[in-house]
């Protein structure tokens, strides 16, 4: 615990003082952020430190390869889904962003049966992924295939997103944007899907 | 979009020149985290904001509440599971932490089953906090109060209990390889609390002063209590 304590005292003395009147404005006055983002749980593709996020600005799920299941509107704990749920109809969020990054290791495993073997949960988790685990299947060099998956994981996230009735209807009406982007970790470069193309496109 | 790319533009032009050999090393080796981190989704509750983290330092799942479902059967789409399982079996992290908040939504709705009624999936969430929250719940009051405060540390406290039900971490915890610890973030005043696992109590994080040496840590909440009544 020794480093999150340094690190907490380091945020106490550096960010707090600049933004406590906004923690406690946001204490007092609830949540209202404008974007769920939707991330990897991975420790390298952090989205408050991509988007140089402010307090209150973004309301996060994370999770491996950062899936957005499809609505199955059964009894079953489905965690991501509740988020969303919450982010849309109660928060009232203006927009979805699916971030997916480079090196993924849930892409990975969803692309290696073995790397699942003995990680409980995985391959369950993983199965999300195979509606596109064919799509890149014709590329021959791995590194390419992989980040083609990884490109297709957040395509395929953003169509399940449309599947659950109250995102699909506010995004017919205009109340919701979806977007999809991913981010290149050894480049630090970001790349948005332009869903007219279904291309990606690097930010300048 | 336009916020974020404006954030992504400073990203690019303050933290990845100094971390930008960081992060192509890790590109290269993979990432090493320490630490699971397990938290909730609300936007004033950042880990990496509140730890000051650097790249690569922490592995995050985020779910409304921060909560940890029983290690219960291989059935499902278990993200939280899934994640926790390859944090530890296939990364390695030495340090598994819960970290809860003050003005939890989440817990909020698992204490007043009104305010999940009308988002789907989010009562049956949160009702995997029910054993934590329902000796908390008020009689005949709604709201934010100090049952909430003590809902959401004892939130916490069935979470890392949930853990110690996953046999990979009971095993590590007993071997030493890996710490199980609990946290919960105070919004409105920015103060970290530490589960103290001998006494089942949150503590602040900042050494006692002057003034708790003083009065004793029960006159000072005591106090705490007084003063905010009568900021109400």
């Amino acid at each position: 615990m020794d480093r999150l304590i340094a690190g907490y005292r380091a945020f106490k003395a550096r960010r707090w003082p600049e933004e406590r009147a906004q923690y406690a404005q946001l204490a007092a006055k609830g949540q209202r952020p404008d974007t769920l983002v939707v991330a990897c749980s991975d420790s390298r593709a952090d989205p408050a430190t991509i988007f140089d996020a402010a307090p209150g600005e973004l309301f996060v799920v994370r999770n491996v390869a950062g899936i957005v299941p499809p609505f199955e509107p059964d009894a079953g704990y489905h965690g991501t889904s509740a988020a969303l749920a919450f982010a849309v109809v109660q928060l009232g969020v203006k927009q979805v962003l699916v971030l997916g990054h480079a090196q993924c290791g849930g892409i990975a495993a969803a692309l290696d049966d073995s790397l699942v073997a003995g990680v409980p949960f995985l391959g369950h988790w993983i199965a999300l992924l195979d509606p596109v685990r064919g799509r890149s299947a014709h590329l021959a060099d791995p590194a390419e295939r992989h980040a083609a998956m990884e490109r297709d994981c957040v395509g395929l996230s953003l169509a399940n997103l449309m599947t659950f009735p109250f995102v699909a209807e506010r995004v017919r009406d205009g109340r919701l944007a979806l977007h999809g982007a991913r981010f290149g970790i050894a480049d630090g470069r970001l790349e948005i899907l332009d869903r007219a193309t279904g291309a990606f496109v690097t930010v300048d | 979009m336009d916020r974020l790319i404006r954030g992504y533009r400073e990203f690019r032009k303050t933290r990845w020149p100094e971390e930008r050999t960081n992060y192509a090393r890790m590109a290269k080796r993979g990432q090493r985290p320490e630490y699971l981190l397990i938290a909730c989704s609300d936007s004033r509750s950042d880990p990496a904001t509140v730890f000051s983290a650097n790249p690569g330092e922490l592995f995050v799942v985020r779910n409304v509440a921060a909560v940890v479902p029983p290690y219960g059967d291989d059935t499902g789409f278990y993200g939280t599971r899934a994640a926790i399982a390859y944090a530890v079996l296939a990364l390695n992290v030495r340090n598994v932490v819960v970290m809860g908040h003050a003005q939890c939504g989440g817990v909020a709705a698992a204490m007043d089953s009104k305010v999940a009624e009308s988002i789907p999936f989010l009562r049956e969430w949160v009702s995997l906090l029910k054993p934590a929250v329902e000796s908390k719940i008020p009689k005949g009051h709604h709201g934010h109060g100090h049952g909430n405060t003590d809902a959401e540390r004892a939130a916490v406290k069935l979470s890392i209990e949930r853990l110690r039900g996953y046999p990979f971490i009971a095993e590590r915890e007993k071997s030493g390889a890996v710490h199980v610890d609990g946290l919960r973030f105070d919004i409105a005043n920015g103060i970290l609390e530490v589960l103290d696992h001998d006494t089942g109590e949150f503590e602040p994080v900042e050494r006692p002063g002057l003034f708790s040496r003083w009065f004793g840590s029960g006159r000072r909440a005591a106090l705490a209590g007084d003063i905010r009544a009568a900021a109400e």
